[in-house]
């Protein structure tokens, strides 16, 4: 149930930071998800709260006691493995009776075939053999007891590495991309079953994945990463809705936010493109901004009806809504130029069978939808009607 | 991702209290401890006091009991035919038996390559000679070199050509033991080079059949560039084994005849045990140590060229 | 075209079957041998056909050579040999593939270098250490200069087993409170298990077919094992030739049976550290 206090964590490789200055303070009982591209560090920030990867710098502290010197069984967590991890060796049952086997292992209990004895000794016990069976009924696990991990499919995997986690009663769950190794429909399925087991057991959940939509519907609180640098921390409908910066604007969303290159001057906020005014009345200085839309914030103006002009360059028919990228300005159809997306504007909307590349619309939106970017520093500039500060931003 | 080191890495600032050592790094010492003050006991203080036995007169009676006399063992042996007519004898017989094992070691990986009813039989067959003892060997190859009742002067016979000697005469000494060798170690060479072979992406060859290739310029193109980095260890392995052997020379022809295949090891035995020079048998061990080494660096520098020039193609 | 590739599949059987004669043939040569009189072999001429009506002939024909009392020695250095080797290879595979620490480098490159020393050379500083600790003339000496040389081999072997071990697997077992030295009992022993058998199977055999250091340590012919007593009979001519074959062939039958159904692990152990991919 802790609470975690994360202070200037950092982790270094020899000079370079693979992590810099972390600091958050996540109250107990969250569903944390660490978001982040690739590489940005979120599975070795895991790791560092497990006690399998040593901190370089700062500290981690579980409830106001500093961990950082603690091994993993010590600091009462679970872990499960992107690559589940499973022991191939052992059974299902051997898999998740393991923890509790563990704790009541006296050293010279490892020795070779003292150890195969000693298991299975512990593992009959009542209260080790109900609690297994207790756990592999609740992950409907029960039919595949005395399987080996080699004979059971993803799914079923992966809930054997949640058994394992459950039997253990732990403080934290730390899980490390769990469902990255599923197919889309999977899931979707392990997805509410991880988020029906944070609601059942009532404990701190830390999450690490690169799946925008896993981080959305599940946690409570997310912290976006890139680089090694927490980009910002919030809820999902802050993070969502007023993004610290270009990045997490960029990261959320699918597609992501649009990030329109404009020139605000005297007031006019235009595009640089096509000089279209984009914006009035925004209160910003003169300079050079990112105009930031949600792609499900436009939509097509009516007949009639006032707003941008634009061409369409790309066409997703997705069946339940179209997905169109536009450029803004009129364009001629066939510049024969290759598309850059960079430069493109897109909106989701109502399906739309008939729209293809190279027509004309306009484009309408909702001035409260827009989010502005400076250009430079890619932060975000905090509306001037005195709309709140987003938490969390870029140190 | 799967990490297959653990982070050892210490802490890079000190923080106020907690500088322990983790005890995980303590049990790696400890685990590889026995094994490296092992051979530091049994190998390397040997190897320096063989190299230090090499600048005394010692004698096998009295084997500690030897008093220095600088480099005279180094004068004497590199002054004496013998000792260059061992690394002749050496540098003849690796030549030919790498070249041999090598050769035969990978026609007869290619031809086990293909899948065909009786395979694992074949190439089980093909095992026996690296599997059997070295004595054993030399015992048949003595017998089948017999002079008058081998097999093998018998076959022969049969085609009208005389009795040879082959482990008296000289001109056939080294050869005989080449031969036994070959036979012995080129299964070896096949099991490496077929594993390698199996190894190469089928893909490969799909696309060189698409591409039209026969199956000449299909080994030219697919298969030997993947082989290559093999067939270089085997090579380096190979030689310096050969420049190791002793049992099968020692048992065919115990150096001869007329000292013939007197290769390096087998005149440090000799020299040894039968002359009794301790003192000058380390010396040609400690030559023959050197070349050794030599040979070693040579292969890796050509390794470290065939490597940057693989990398850049 | 079909006749080139009759062609082809043509030379290649028959180049497979020279290869299958030229391994085969001597140690068809030593079981012909084996059933064949004194007479035949100097006098009239061995049969190129075995003579299979001589084969309950011949366990008896093994008493000319105390081949019993060899093979048990033989036995006892190979079993020693393994015994030490695997324990000191398995502890060592283990530092070696899991843990980072100064003069790792250096600790493999020692074990790759040991493979390049001549037993000739070292043969006599062994000689003095083993007369200074009363181990000459002894089969413990034996075992312990065998596994200085088959060492190193079985844990190139175990280590490449090991590194194909995911360390999550590990880490997973840490988790759930398992100490660090039970991590290699639990986790990975029984996982490398194969490779620990072949391993063995090579230092098996590296003691079963030693000769120079039991020539040269072993003084009563009652120690000898088998390689140092049929050593005795290269070129030797006085006892019957069918009966030392015999011996011989007993001698070499076990390494053949182990190796050939072990061979394709031994090798991809052994050149897993040499060969890269």
């Amino acid at each position: 149930m802790p609470r975690m206090v994360f202070d200037h964590v950092t982790k270094s490789f020899g000079s370079d930071p693979v992590i810099d200055g972390f600091s958050a303070d996540i109250a107990d009982r969250e569903f944390l998800v660490l978001l982040g591209p690739s590489g940005c560090g979120k599975s070795t920030m895991l790791r560092m709260i497990a006690g399998l990867a040593e901190v370089s710098d700062g500290t981690i502290s579980f409830d106001g006691e500093v961990v950082n010197d603690m091994e993993p069984r010590e600091r009462d967590i679970a872990f499960v493995f992107q690559s589940y991890a499973l022991y191939p060796h052992m059974t299902v049952a051997q898999n998740i009776a393991f923890p509790l086997v563990m704790r009541e292992f006296r050293p010279w209990h490892h020795i070779p075939v003292l150890s195969s004895v000693m298991k299975r000794s512990i593992a009959r016990r009542p209260e080790v053999a109900d609690k297994v069976a207790e756990v592999a009924r609740v992950l409907e696990l029960t039919e595949y007891l005395n399987r080996r991990p080699k004979a059971l499919s993803g799914g079923q995997r992966q809930r054997v590495a949640l058994a394992r986690s459950l039997v253990r009663d732990p403080s934290v769950y730390l899980l490390d991309e769990p469902l990255s190794n599923l197919d889309a429909k999977l899931r979707t399925q392990m997805r509410s079953e991880i988020s029906g087991l944070y609601r059942r057991v009532r404990k701190s959940f830390v999450y690490v994945t690169h799946d925008q939509v896993e981080a959305m519907t599940m946690a409570t609180r997310i912290i976006v990463l890139d680089r090694g640098r927490i980009q910002q921390i919030g809820t999902p409908e802050e993070i969502y809705a007023r993004p610290a910066n270009a990045f997490v604007a960029k990261f959320i969303g699918s597609p992501g936010m649009n990030l329109v290159p404009a020139d605000a001057e005297g007031g006019l906020v235009r595009d640089r493109r096509s000089g279209q005014v984009l914006d009035t009345a925004a209160g910003l200085d003169d300079g050079e901004y990112r105009f930031g839309l949600r792609p499900e914030a436009i939509r097509l103006a009516d007949d009639g009806q006032e707003g941008l002009t634009a061409t369409v360059v790309t066409v997703e028919q997705l069946g339940g809504e179209t997905v169109a990228g536009f450029r803004l300005g009129d364009h001629d159809a066939d510049d024969g130029v290759t598309v850059d997306l960079g430069d493109t504007v897109f909106a989701r909307i109502p399906p739309d069978p008939s729209l293809s590349a190279g027509a004309r619309r306009r484009l309408v939106f909702d001035r409260g939808a827009i989010s502005y970017f400076r250009a430079d520093t890619g932060l975000r500039v905090p509306a001037a009607r005195g709309a709140t500060q987003p938490q969390g931003s870029n140190r | 991702m799967s990490h297959t080191t653990l982070d050892g890495a210490p802490p890079t600032s000190p923080r106020p209290g907690a500088r322990r050592r983790r005890p995980g790094e303590l049990l790696g010492y400890a685990f590889i401890a026995p094994a490296v003050l092992y051979l530091a006991v049994f190998l390397l203080v040997p190897l320096v006091q063989g190299i230090a036995m090499s600048f005394t007169d010692a004698k096998l009676i009295n084997p500690t009991g030897g008093e220095p006399v600088g480099f005279d063992n180094y004068a004497r042996t590199l002054g004496a035919d013998r000792f260059w007519n061992s690394l002749l004898a050496t540098l003849l017989y690796t030549a030919a038996t790498v070249t041999g094992t090598l050769a035969l070691g990978t026609a007869a990986a290619v031809l086990v390559n293909r899948a065909f009813r009786g395979r694992a039989l074949v190439r089980g067959l093909l095992t026996f000679p690296y599997a059997m003892p070295t004595v054993a060997v030399a015992l048949i190859f003595a017998w089948m070199y017999n002079q008058s009742n081998g097999v093998f002067n018998r076959g022969l016979g049969v085609l009208g050509v005389g009795e040879t000697g082959w482990l008296t005469d000289p001109d056939w000494g080294m050869a005989s033991v080449v031969a036994a060798t070959v036979w012995k170690v080129f299964p070896f060479v096949m099991l490496v080079v077929l594993a390698a072979l199996q190894s190469v992406n089928a893909e490969l060859y799909e696309a060189a059949r698409i591409d039209g290739a026969d199956a000449l310029s299909t080994f030219r193109s697919v298969v030997l560039p993947h082989l290559a980095p093999t067939l270089r260890i085997v090579a380096l392995l190979m030689t310096i084994w050969s420049i190791r052997r002793f049992e099968i020379i020692f048992l065919l022809t115990g150096g001869g005849p007329v000292e013939r295949t007197n290769t390096l090891v087998i005149n440090v035995y000799r020299t040894a045990f039968s002359d009794q020079e301790l003192g000058l048998a380390a010396t040609v061990g400690a030559l023959g140590l050197l070349v050794s080494l030599t040979v070693t660096c040579v292969f890796l520098l050509v390794e470290r060229r065939e490597n940057k020039r693989e990398e850049t193609s | 075209m079909k006749l080139k590739r009759i062609v082809a599949r043509l030379l290649v059987s028959t180049a497979l079957l020279a290869f299958a004669l030229f391994a085969g043939f001597p140690v068809y040569w030593m079981v012909n041998t084996a059933l064949t009189s004194d007479t035949e072999l100097y006098k009239t001429g061995q049969d190129w056909w075995p003579h299979a009506e001589r084969l309950p002939g011949v366990p008896g024909s093994l008493a000319d050579v105390p081949i019993g009392g060899w093979l048990l020695n033989s036995g006892f250095i190979a079993f020693g040999t393994t015994m030490l080797s695997l324990l000191l290879a398995v502890l060592g595979a283990y530092a070696l593939s899991r843990y980072r620490f100064h003069g790792k480098g250096a600790a493999a490159f020692l074990l790759f270098s040991t493979q390049m020393l001549p037993e000739a050379l070292l043969v006599v500083p062994l000689f003095a250490l083993f007369g200074t600790l009363g181990l000459l003339n002894g089969l413990g000496g034996l075992v312990l200069a065998n596994t200085a040389f088959a060492m190193p081999v079985a844990l190139f072997i175990v280590k490449s087993a090991i590194d194909k071990i995911p360390y999550e697997i590990e880490e997973s077992a840490r988790v759930d409170g398992c100490p660090r030295y039970g991590q290699l009992t639990q986790i990975v022993l029984p996982l490398v298990t194969p490779s620990i058998a072949a391993a063995a199977v090579v230092t098996f055999f590296e003691g079963w077919n030693e000769f120079l250091f039991a020539n040269t340590f072993l003084t009563d012919s009652e120690k000898w094992p088998a390689s140092v007593g049929l050593a005795t009979f290269v070129g030797q001519y006085t006892t019957p030739l069918s009966s030392v074959m015999a011996a011989a062939f007993l001698f070499s039958l076990p390494a053949i049976v182990f190796f050939v159904l072990m061979q394709r692990r031994i090798v991809s152990g052994l050149t897993a550290g040499a060969v890269k991919g």
